[in-house]
């Protein structure tokens, strides 16, 4: 049991958990900062106010436009303590979590997967060494980068399951076509083309299920990590060109430096750091 | 010398729990995500579930959906509602008040109505009433256009007497 322990926990290389904060303060900036148009329309909004599960904040607390204003620059301020690392890091973690929630509490009826996937993105973020600095150069406990993985596996796998399971229409590609052109999410010029062409939506559909539904079997390889991420990142960078939902790619692929297997983000790492000092002038 | 450091062992074991606890409960959220329609406890506990099931994009749609508001001037007449400008918050590329959740809900149908009747009010118009429609039309592939020329259908959800006051929830402070 000990050695077992031992072996589950031993250090792991944590220079992927510095990439993965940056990332994810950009995406979360990106997610949460244009929202501050809409505060006096929604969020700080004192007319259209509902009470929506799984959200019912506002049966008990709903904020004045300055509160909602408030809660914003809590969650943007405890970002910018998050991007600057150190001491500051997990107190602006938590800071932004709790304005965050409120906020999205406030508007109630659009928390979006990439808000759920941002906080448990968060969760995993609260265990990791993120105060710590050169963390290329240390090897810390894998237990956040486990939390992480499990919230991945069960995101992918449940749609991914889901999908194989009960939508045959994701064989024939017809399922891709017409979310291209939803008028809610899709109808990007690049979009709207593909979604006329079946022959293209087809294998972007079988490659969208076996993707999402094998990613927590695959994943746990180190020699498949790198080309199974490499597949994730086509796959939201193709969302990201394709339709209205930009934010939840950029947010997923925040996690990529450290759901690749530590000992190859180190090797990459290092032949960067190699490549670098080969060119340093002598 | 190698800067390495770990969980000490006495922190391991309920490590260990906590990531068996976190996997069980994606796994029971993944099992009442996959019979939602068909289960009691769903229906009735599933906002936590909700938080932590992930179904992205599953099923096939077919038809686009949204919604429309026209307002009743004193002489009678219904005008269409330009709502984007009365309610210009957007995420991703629908509208707030387009939300399918606000349709499903008698209370959000009234609060909205209600809402957009002050927002009318404080434009110096005086709408009477305001009413709620669902409209539905068959989705184009292949186009950015999406003509309302096939399957279209306009159902009526709510008609709303704007001297009535909205069922806002609790936190609202007057």
């Amino acid at each position: 049991m000990k050695a077992l322990l031992a072996r589950l926990f031993a250090p792991q290389w944590a220079g992927g958990w510095t990439a993965m904060r940056l990332a994810y303060v950009a995406a979360a900036l990106i997610t949460i900062v244009p929202t501050a148009r809409f505060i006096e329309d929604a969020y700080g909004a004192q007319d259209a106010v509902f009470s929506h599960p799984p959200l019912r904040l506002n049966d008990v607390y709903h904020p004045t436009l300055a509160e909602a204003w408030g809660w914003w620059g809590g969650a943007v301020l405890g970002l910018l303590a998050l991007g600057w690392g150190g001491r500051l890091a997990r107190p602006g973690l938590l800071l932004y979590l709790v304005c965050l929630w409120v906020y999205l509490g406030a508007e109630a009826m659009n928390t979006k997967a990439y808000h759920r996937l941002l906080t448990w993105e968060a969760l995993a973020l609260l265990f990791a060494p993120i105060g710590e600095r050169t963390l290329t150069e240390k090897w810390r406990s894998p237990f956040a980068r486990y939390v992480l993985l499990l919230v991945f596996m069960a995101m992918y796998g449940s749609t991914g399951w889901l999908k194989a399971l009960h939508e045959p229409a994701w064989i024939d590609g017809s399922v891709l076509q017409h979310h291209l052109v939803d008028l809610h999410f899709g109808v990007k010029p690049l979009g709207a083309w593909v979604s006329g062409q079946r022959w293209l939506t087809a294998p972007m559909g079988w490659i969208t299920v076996i993707f999402e539904a094998f990613f927590p079997l695959l994943i746990l390889f180190r020699r498949l990590s790198l080309p199974t991420l490499l597949v994730g990142a086509s796959f939201h960078v193709g969302i990201a060109l394709m339709m209205e939902i930009d934010a939840f790619s950029w947010v997923a692929l925040a996690a990529y430096p450290v759901l690749l297997h530590p000992e190859v983000a180190e090797g990459l790492y290092r032949r960067a750091q190699a490549w670098r000092d080969a060119r340093r002038p002598a | 010398m190698r800067d390495a450091r770990t969980l000490p062992f006495v922190l391991q074991v309920p490590a260990a729990l906590a990531l068996l606890a976190l996997g069980g409960w994606f796994a029971l959220c993944y099992r009442y995500t996959l019979n939602q329609q068909q289960d009691a406890f769903y229906r009735e506990h599933g906002a936590f579930i909700r938080f932590s099931a992930f179904q992205m994009f599953t099923e096939k749609s077919v038809t686009q959906a949204t919604t429309e508001l026209e307002s009743q001037g004193a002489d009678g007449a219904w005008t269409l509602i330009d709502m984007p400008t009365l309610f210009p918050a957007i995420w991703d590329s629908r509208y707030r008040y387009e939300d399918p959740a606000i349709r499903a809900s008698p209370t959000h149908r009234q609060i909205l109505a209600s809402a957009t009747c002050g927002r009318l009010k404080a434009r110096g118009e005086a709408p009477l009433a305001v009413r709620l429609f669902v409209v539905r039309w068959r989705k184009t592939v292949g186009s950015v256009e999406q003509p309302r020329s096939r399957g279209l259908s306009r159902e009526q959800l709510l008609v709303w007497d704007c001297s009535k006051p909205a069922p806002l929830p609790a936190g609202v402070r007057p």
